[in-house]
């Protein structure tokens, strides 16, 4: 019985190769889809799982509130807080992770690397798996140090790193290591950068001034709980425990300024709801994209039946049930849909590679263990094996054995099994447009953030980053400065306090116009040096740029060659800036610039407008005055999806001690350019590393992820489509061959090849621009929400729409059109004897 | 009005090549009423097709009104469908998905006349066969008669020149049949040429002329006393 039932699937399946091809092939393109985009968004959900104990470990975050204004929250806290925490919950498991750029010396290589100091109770909360050294013992003596696997290689190559030792310039000292375990390389899905740990010793905190002062944020607290519920109570404890400890330091009570919350270790690679969002769409462009693939088969299925209804009918007559036949169409079903997921997993793991490659990821397949993908493919396989299979199934078995018999007409579900047809082509083709959109809105905004005007020209721009590394002394980086602006090539450089790309924190300070009350609005500030807006290309929009050649540009007087700004200032640490006001209150005020963004907060009703005009650092009495003499068009160095802050610029010809310098080099090759800059460092900093880029490799960062992903939605979304395409391929030659004889009787009654064309493209489009109308307010709505996430966006032109529209009705007409042809052209008679 | 010289129609496939028409020489007048008799395979509903233009002979030639069928390209063999011909089927013939009054105007939906125009016509034409009370009606709702006479209906609505009618009464009983011929024979006598296939002696014998075929060939053709 069963062997009669496979060889009449076989014979089924070779008689009418094409809806067998179509329907195995669509399904398992679907389910190479899904697969390929369920192991991406598995691999953006399980950041952080290779360590043991990341499910009880916790991260305390920060959420500050100045001056009314909500800022983004963030994952570093005070040094101190962890000691405060353990004076007041003494059974507390934490460790802090302090990371810090170092010099590695190894005889006369010299290296750059980032180290993470943390707490010798480090393995209490992270239980790292490590390839040598005995975990209990680690971290308990000042001079551990722990590599990782590819930094032992790096540095030792296949000699035993354990006992060997590396000296490391840290924060102006150096420190003599000893390699005391080696660490298993953190795999790609980890946030953790732990290539270097060592402990946090008394004499690095001693350096720290503000260690224990609320408000300044110098590392990551991590917190181990055995059950989130503990995490619970700690949450509901800290406003009180903040109140307690931060009253010296913040406004009383402090938790109005700060609160601390405890977020999971796991939770925070998609912690801020913009990503959450981008890797929920992916995985639902998966889960659509196996829908359609479904309804396809659906589809077909149904299409197909009546090709089979004789067969039925027959079996009817010979004695077979409903529920036989239902059996039987299920169980073949079954079998396709089976033989689709072999194909689809073929599909993924032949596609794997390039996938990979396209969105830098390393996503594989784990056929069995704890992630294996095999139990699920076996379920989704049932599930669509029985769902896909359900309503043909029960199709087929309804028709009557005499009506089909006695008929001459072929029959195909009636009038309810055509609508539920086109019900599922409008569906179909609803995602495919939807897809379409997104992906012409998503490429766009890709190709719009690579030349959108960031208010400088990024072309032609080298920065380096580690200008002010405290191992080079003020007087060789002006000297460095020199050599570079001598440079052939080069046109010009500066020194300023933050870069495109650089991950410098901002500092702000609150801003007031004279006679207003309250507290004012927060305000960047940032410091340059001379040749800024030059070196940057940045436009004056109003009033002059500030220059050395106007004493009151300078700002700090006093102490600027001492004592720079520090990168990291915690948001309510006051500006350096500050000192200038401590020249005599009669003293004219010190020159500013503002972007345009902080011209339009500060409400002043042009650029124009705000030159010449007095604003005031702080409040009340204390408020010191600034000048504004220019206004600059709004600089942005950072993500294209953070808001451009309002800013205040400074100018100090002393910034060359506290900045990252930047040089322009107009035509000449980046690589010469690099090469002289590096030779000219080696020569005056012969022990210092010199890390340098061009801007655009600096910013790539903030491009990489949104494009990666672009990249995987796009891969998703044209696959779909391709599948929706091969569905009304599908049902078009499915249609056109069931309407052979209508198309017939409708030439014999003088229907010419171009009407049969109409009717048959046109039974096409409908549906298609049903589904148009159905997809665009879907699209509207999901880019809207997609492109909000980008502080710099395009706008939604109906283009995308219509484009789209045109694209699926042109895909629609063009896979109908060459079947319909060559019906609408045939012999009458041919098709009336046919049938 | 019908002038086949020498016609021939061959069908082939890969393996086996039949003749379903040999030397076919046949004239046909205005106003006639033409039987075509003959065992089945005979070349019978092929000779009807090729008249119908709905198949092309593969060699002879083809004259209607003096108009050169044979080498007509497609387009102009749908106009001349479209403005001439009716046709009735042994199988009815009619679309599934649209109701009688539907099928019956696709009779003339391709003559690009006024929806208005259309309708009286349809109306009118459903009156004659006397179908009208089901004009809202899907075929398998019918009874074969009924679909037999809405497929005359849809045939007649363009009140063509010539209705070709292959075994109109094949698939009905003798109550039903017998109204289906008193329907052409009717047409007939309003001044259409009726071209009939037919295996029923009786019915045949109500034309006014029968043609006996036999392995693609006429046998006999002979005019019926009156």
């Amino acid at each position: 019985m069963f062997r009669h039932y496979l060889l009449t699937l076989y014979r089924a399946l070779t008689k009418h190769r094409l809806y067998a091809a179509l329907n195995i092939l669509g399904l398992a393109v679907g389910i190479a889809v899904f697969l390929v985009l369920a192991l991406y968004v598995r691999f953006e959900t399980s950041f952080e799982r290779w360590i043991p104990s990341a499910s009880q470990v916790y991260v305390v975050r920060s959420f500050w509130t100045l001056t009314g204004e909500t800022l983004p929250p963030d994952n570093d806290s005070m040094g101190g807080l962890l000691d405060e925490l353990r004076a007041d919950y003494p059974q507390m498991v934490g460790t802090r992770v302090w990371d810090s750029r170092i010099t590695v010396r190894q005889g006369s290589q010299v290296t750059s690397e980032q180290i993470e100091l943390v707490d010798p109770g480090f393995f209490k909360v992270f239980d790292l798996p490590m390839l040598a050294g005995d975990k209990a013992s680690l971290l308990q003596r000042p001079d551990d140090l722990l590599v990782s696997a590819t930094l032992a290689k790096k540095y030792f190559g296949s000699t035993n790193p354990i006992g060997q030792r590396l000296t490391i310039q840290l924060r102006g000292a150096v420190y003599d290591y000893r390699v005391a375990g080696v660490m298993k390389d953190a795999p790609k899905n980890s946030d953790l950068k732990l290539d270097l740990v060592a402990p946090i010793t008394p004499q690095m905190v001693a350096h720290e001034d503000h260690w224990t002062h609320w408000g300044s944020q110098q590392l990551t607290t991590y917190l181990r709980f055995d059950t989130p519920e503990a995490a619970a109570v700690l949450d509901n404890e800290f406003d009180r425990f903040t109140d307690r400890h931060g009253k010296a330091d913040l406004t009383d009570p402090a938790h109005n300024t700060l609160k601390l919350r405890t977020a999971p270790l796991q939770a925070l690679h998609l912690i801020d709801p913009k990503d959450a969002v981008v890797v929920a769409t992916i995985g639902v462009v998966g889960l659509l994209t196996l829908l359609l693939a479904g309804v396809n088969y659906v589809n077909l299925a149904t299409a197909r039946a009546g090709l089979r209804a004789r067969e039925v009918a027959l079996r009817k007559v010979m004695g077979a049930t409903s529920l036989s036949l239902v059996g039987q169409f299920m169980a073949e079903s079954l079998i396709t849909a089976t033989i689709a997921a072999l194909i689809g997993l073929a599909l993924c793991e032949l596609t794997l590679p390039l996938i990979n490659t396209a969105g830098g990821l390393s996503l594989k397949i784990d056929y069995l263990g704890e992630d294996g993908v095999l139990p699920m493919l076996a379920l989704l396989t049932v599930l669509v094996g029985l769902g896909a299979g359900a309503y043909p199934a029960l199709v087929l078995s309804q028709f009557q054995p005499a009506g089909v018999l006695a008929s001459a007409r072929t029959p195909g579900g009636g009038r309810g099994g055509a609508r539920v047809r086109e019900g599922l082509v409008i569906f179909q083709f609803t995602i495919a447009i939807a897809f379409t959109i997104a992906t012409g809105v998503i490429v766009s905004q890709g190709r719009y953030l690579r030349h959108a005007d960031l208010g400088f020209v990024r072309n032609g721009l080298i920065v380096v980053s580690n200008y002010d590394d405290e191992s080079v002394t003020a007087v060789q980086r002006s000297s460095i400065l020199t050599l570079w602006r001598g440079q052939p090539g080069v046109t010009s450089a500066t020194v300023s306090m933050s870069s495109p790309g650089t991950t410098h924190s901002t500092s702000g300070s609150n801003f007031t116009l004279p006679g207003d009350k309250g507290h004012g609005l927060s305000l960047n500030w940032e410091v340059v040096g001379p040749d800024f807006l030059q070196t940057y290309g940045a436009r004056v929009i109003a009033g002059r740029s500030l220059g050395p050649a106007y004493g009151l540009d300078e700002y700090k007087v006093e102490d600027a060659a001492s004592s720079p700004p520090p990168a990291a200032a915690p948001p309510t640490t006051p500006p350096p800036a500050a000192d200038a006001s401590k020249a005599p209150s009669s003293s004219p005020p010190r020159n500013v610039m503002l972007n345009v963004n902080a011209t339009r907060v500060l409400g002043f009703s042009s650029p124009e407008a705000a030159v010449g005009r007095i604003i005031r650092e702080g409040g009340g009495s204390d408020a010191k005055p600034y000048r504004v003499v220019g206004v600059v068009d709004n600089i942005r160095f950072r993500s294209p999806r953070e808001a451009l802050q309002p800013t205040v610029y400074f100018f100090s010809t002393k910034q060359v001690d506290a900045g990252i310098a930047a040089v322009r080099y107009g035509q000449a090759d980046p690589k010469v350019v690099l090469d002289h800059m590096r030779q000219a460092w080696k020569q005056v900093a012969p022990t210092t590393p010199f890390e340098a880029k061009t801007v655009e490799d600096n910013l790539q960062p903030y491009y990489q992820s949104d494009d990666e992903r672009g990249r995987l939605f796009t891969i998703g979304a044209a696959l779909a489509v391709g599948i929706g395409c091969l569905g009304l391929y599908g049902l078009a030659s499915f249609n056109t061959a069931r309407r052979v004889k209508e198309i017939g009787i409708r030439k014999t009654l003088g229907a010419s090849t171009s009407d049969i064309l109409k009717l048959l493209i046109g039974q096409f489009l409908r549906p298609v621009l049903i589904a148009n109308v159905i997809a665009w307010p879907l699209a509207w709505l999901a880019m809207q929400n997609w492109l909000s996430g980008f502080d710099q966006r395009i706008s939604l032109n109906p283009l995308y729409f219509l484009a789209a529209t045109a694209l699926t009705l042109i895909i629609a007409v063009g896979t109908v059109a060459g079947q319909a042809y060559a019906v609408a052209r045939s012999e009458p008679a041919k098709a009336l004897r046919d049938e | 009005m019908i002038v086949l010289a020498d016609v021939h129609r061959l069908y082939r496939s890969d393996e086996v090549e039949t003749t379903a028409l040999k030397s076919i020489e046949l004239q046909i007048e205005e106003g006639e009423f033409v039987a075509i008799m003959g065992p089945s395979g005979c070349g019978k509903s092929t000779l009807l097709n090729i008249l119908g233009t709905i198949d092309r002979p593969t060699s002879g030639k083809y004259m209607f009104r003096d108009l050169e069928v044979t080498d007509m390209a497609e387009a102009e063999l749908a106009r001349l469908r479209r403005d001439n011909l009716g046709f009735v089927f042994q199988s009815f013939n009619l679309i599934d998905e649209l109701t009688v009054a539907e099928n019956v105007e696709l009779g003339i939906v391709y003559r690009k006349w006024a929806g208005k125009d259309r309708k009286a016509r349809v109306q009118a034409a459903m009156d004659r066969v006397g179908i009208a009370h089901r004009a809202r009606h899907y075929p398998h709702q019918l009874s074969g008669g009924q679909q037999q006479r809405a497929a005359i209906a849809r045939a007649i609505v363009g009140q063509p020149s010539l209705i070709l009618a292959d075994e109109p009464t094949g698939n009905l009983d003798t109550e039903n049949g017998a109204q289906v011929m008193g329907i052409l024979q009717s047409l007939n006598e309003d001044g259409a040429t009726v071209v009939m296939v037919t295996h029923s002696p009786s019915h045949a014998d109500m034309a006014k002329r029968r043609i006996d075929m036999l392995d693609g060939r006429i046998v006999v053709s002979a005019r019926r006393e009156i």
